[in-house]
Order: structure tokens, then C-alpha cells, then sequence
């Protein structure tokens, strides 16, 4: 297009020496019919002025000047060509035609503009998809991590609470045979009330309240007993045969199982664990008609409680 | 001989205006023109100018229409204006189409970046 328009202009160009060297009249006002015809008269044309604007706009964008250079270029040099053919007084539709085409090149150089920047975006975002994805990985490994962490300590817990729970049944276990043993020890035997350790005759001298030397070892083996097993308590009671005065036995069978009870004290039980009781010729554990069963029946009685501390009463 | 001199100047002009408007031929460059012009309205259809730049692409179309009918009415003058017009709004319909495509793929991946954000988020509660 650019080259029929030279053309036509060379036309007029050629016409106008032509007119000049001849001045000839008809050729002037053939001429002069043709150039009116031509291009309007000059002055302004809305779409040069808004191509115009347009540019200047465009030009002064850093964005499109970087962006897209050469098409801003182009649309100058329609935009020029459309204002000196204006000024020319050429042909309006010649000159809106450049002024149209600089403005459909501004038009393209904003939106090569965006599409460069879109690309630039596009990258951007790749970039930064690609380290957010690295980071979700990382996040998901994490979580992962924290919960094998997490499910590692639960079992080590439960594998402790097992563990715990054996040594405690051990424990329990090595008590209770400790217990038997020193039950064994003690020479004690197992009886609906309690445990019922008998201290016999031999220990108390003929009717005192002294406990004879003998009775040491079996003292020092209750108190380790009672020292080991706090939550147990222990009743003593004191019996006789039926020989002598019923008063006299009871404060006798009273004095013994005190007695008792004071050597326990000397070595360091608490009175609070211990009761005392004299039962007297009450009780007898055989009959009291051969020497032999009034022995068996002159004796203090140990009844150490269970775990509760409690000793239920004696019903025989 | 005066007289003669005028009928020379306008015999002149006379020729020299049929040069300007007609010929029986289109010239080698208004050829090349039409047909690069009907090249980018091509290019312009095919990348869905139709769905992003209608305005556009109808107008490239219907100035590719009247050009090759200003051909065939010997006007060549306004046929290469035509297709230059022509192909210019076909570029345009190009480059916006191209543009809204790019600037989808962008909003695609700002997208996918926040949900993939947003799955961090729950795996470090979680």
C-alpha cells in the first residue's frame, strides 16, 4: 500500500513541475481539481489526533518502550507519514489510513507488551511452582517423619509401660515370695484372721512378764517384718492356762502381750500399729487337762493384718 | 499553438490520472500485499482469534472481502489500503488471542502454586 501511495504521490509530484514549467491555466485548474479532489483541505483529523494521543502514550510507557520496540517504530513512522500527509493536504482517506494503521501498531505494541510480561510471569510462576512443590514434598516427608517419630514413641511408651508393668508384677511377685519367706521365717501360720505368729511358754519366765533372751530373734524378725510391710499392724495377745485365779491370768496374759508390745516399741514400731489384748485362760488352744496341752495353751498370739491394716475380732 | 499546448497538458493529465486509478492488471505488490494479508487473517482464525479477538477478526475478514472486491473493480488504490488494514487487524486478533491464552496458562499456575500452598499448610497442621 505504502508503494501505490508513493506512486500516486510521484503523479502529483511530476504534475505539479509540470504545471509549473508550463503555467498553463486549463492544466492549473485540471490540476488544481485533481489535488482538491485528491486530499482534503489541511488542518486537523480526529483519528490523526487520536493515533497521535495514542502514541505519545504508548511512548512514554517504559513497559512498551522495552518491550516492544520496533513495532512502537513502525507505528511512529505511519503516525508521521499520516501527519505530513495531512499537512500536505493529501487525499483524508490516504491519511486516515496511515493514522488507522499507527494506531492498530500501538494497539500491537501494548499487547506485545502484556504477552512478554505474561511470558516473563508464566516463567516466574514455573519457578516458583516448582520450589513450592519441593516445599510440599518437604512438608509431606516432615509430616511423614513426625508421625513415624510420633508412632515410635507411642510403642517405645507402651514397650515402658509394659516393661514397667512386668517389673511391677516382679516386684509384686518377689514381695509376695519375700513374704512367704519371712512368713516361713517367722514361723507363722496362716489363719482366717491374719498371719499368727506364736510366741510359746519357753519365752516368759513361770508366771513374769519378761520376755527371756530367747524371744529376740523372733522380735528382730517381726520388726523387719512390720519395718518392710508398713500398711500391715499387728495385734498381740496374751493367753494362759487354767491354773491359778481367772484375775490373775487375764493381768497375767495382759502384762505378757505388753511386754511384747514394749520390745516392738524399743525397736521402733509405732504404737499406733499395735494393739494388745489378754484374753487369760479364754481360748485355749488344747485342753488344759495334761501338762503337755497347758503348755501349748500359756503362749502369745502375733496376728499380723493384711495390706488394710484391719484385724477382725476373735470369735474362738 | 496555445490552444495546442493545452490539449497536450491535458491529454497529459488525463494519462497520467488513468496511470494513477487503473490498470488491467494488479501490480506485483498489491499481489504480494493481498496475499500476505490473506495469510494473517489465516494465522489470525488459527489461534481462536473467533473466541478472543471477534472484533478484530470480523473486521480483518471484512476488509480482506472488500479488498479482493476492489481488485475486481480496478481499484487497486483501495485495495491495498484494504488489505494493509486488513492484515494489521489480523495481527491485532494474532497477538490478543496469543495474549488471553498466556495470561490463562498464568492464572492456571498462580492457581495450582495457592493449592499446592495451601497443602503445606495442612501438612504442617495436620
Amino acid at each position: 500500500m505504502r508503494s501505490i501511495h508513493s506512486y500516486a504521490y510521484q503523479h502529483i509530484t511530476v504534475m505539479k513541475n509540470f504545471l509549473l514549467n508550463r503555467a498553463a491555466s486549463l492544466s492549473l485548474v485540471a490540476v488544481f481539481f485533481l489535488v482538491a479532489g485528491c486530499g482534503g483541505p489541511p488542518g486537523n483529523n480526529p483519528l490523526v489526533d487520536a493515533s497521535r494521543t495514542a502514541y505519545d502514550a504508548a511512548a512514554r510507557n517504559a513497559d512498551v518502550v522495552s518491550n516492544a520496540p520496533e513495532i512502537l517504530k513502525t507505528a511512529q513512522s505511519n503516525l508521521v507519514h499520516s501527519e505530513k500527509l495531512l499537512s500536505d493536504g493529501a487525499d483524508v482517506e490516504e491519511v486516515e489510513h496511515f493514522a488507522y494503521l499507527a494506531k492498530q501498531n500501538v494497539a500491537i505494541a501494548h499487547e506485545t507488551t502484556r504477552l512478554k510480561l505474561a511470558e516473563e510471569a508464566i516463567s516466574q510462576a514455573q519457578t516458583e511452582r516448582t520450589a513450592v512443590q519441593l516445599q510440599a514434598r518437604t512438608a509431606e516427608a516432615e509430616r511423614k517423619t513426625a508421625e513415624a517419630v510420633t508412632s515410635a514413641n507411642e510403642a517405645e511408651r507402651a514397650r515402658d509401660q509394659a516393661q514397667r508393668a512386668r517389673e511391677l508384677t516382679e516386684q509384686a511377685n518377689e514381695r509376695a515370695a519375700d513374704l512367704a519367706s519371712r512368713i516361713a521365717e517367722l514361723e507363722a501360720e496362716q489363719t482366717a484372721r491374719g498371719l499368727v505368729l506364736t510366741l510359746g511358754d519357753v519365752l516368759f519366765d513361770v508366771g513374769k512378764s519378761d520376755l527371756k533372751p530367747g524371744a529376740t530373734r523372733a522380735m528382730d524378725e517381726l520388726t523387719n517384718f512390720l519395718n518392710e510391710y508398713t500398711d500391715r499392724n499387728v495385734l498381740i495377745e496374751g493367753f494362759t492356762d487354767d491354773t491359778g485365779s481367772e484375775q490373775l491370768n487375764l493381768d497375767l496374759s495382759s502384762r505378757r502381750s505388753a511386754a511384747v508390745k514394749s520390745a516392738l516399741v524399743a525397736r521402733g514400731i509405732s504404737t499406733s500399729r499395735i494393739q494388745t489384748m489378754g484374753y487369760g485362760e479364754a481360748f485355749p488352744k488344747v485342753s488344759n487337762a495334761t501338762s503337755a496341752g497347758r503348755q501349748q495353751n500359756r503362749r502369745v498370739e502375733l496376728v499380723i493384718s493384711d495390706e488394710s491394716g484391719k484385724i477382725p475380732s476373735r470369735t474362738n | 499553438m496555445k490552444t495546442c499546448h493545452n490539449i497536450l497538458s491535458a491529454l497529459v493529465v488525463l494519462t497520467l490520472l488513468s496511470g494513477c486509478s487503473s490498470s488491467n492488471l494488479p501490480s506485483p505488490q498489491l499481489t504480494a500485499s493481498m496475499a500476505t494479508a490473506d495469510e494473517a487473517v489465516k494465522q489470525a482464525r488459527a489461534e481462536d482469534s473467533q473466541e478472543f479477538a471477534p472484533l478484530e477478526l470480523q473486521m480483518a475478514e471484512q476488509k480482506m472481502k472488500d479488498a479482493h472486491l476492489a481488485v475486481a473493480n480496478k481499484n487497486p488504490e483501495l485495495a491495498g489500503r484494504l488489505a494493509d488494514q486488513a492484515m494489521i487487524d489480523a495481527k491485532l486478533a494474532s497477538i490478543k488471542s496469543r495474549n488471553a491464552k498466556q495470561q490463562e496458562i498464568v492464572r492456571d499456575l498462580q492457581r495450582s502454586i495457592q493449592t499446592l500452598r495451601e497443602e503445606i499448610e495442612r501438612a504442617k497442621k495436620g
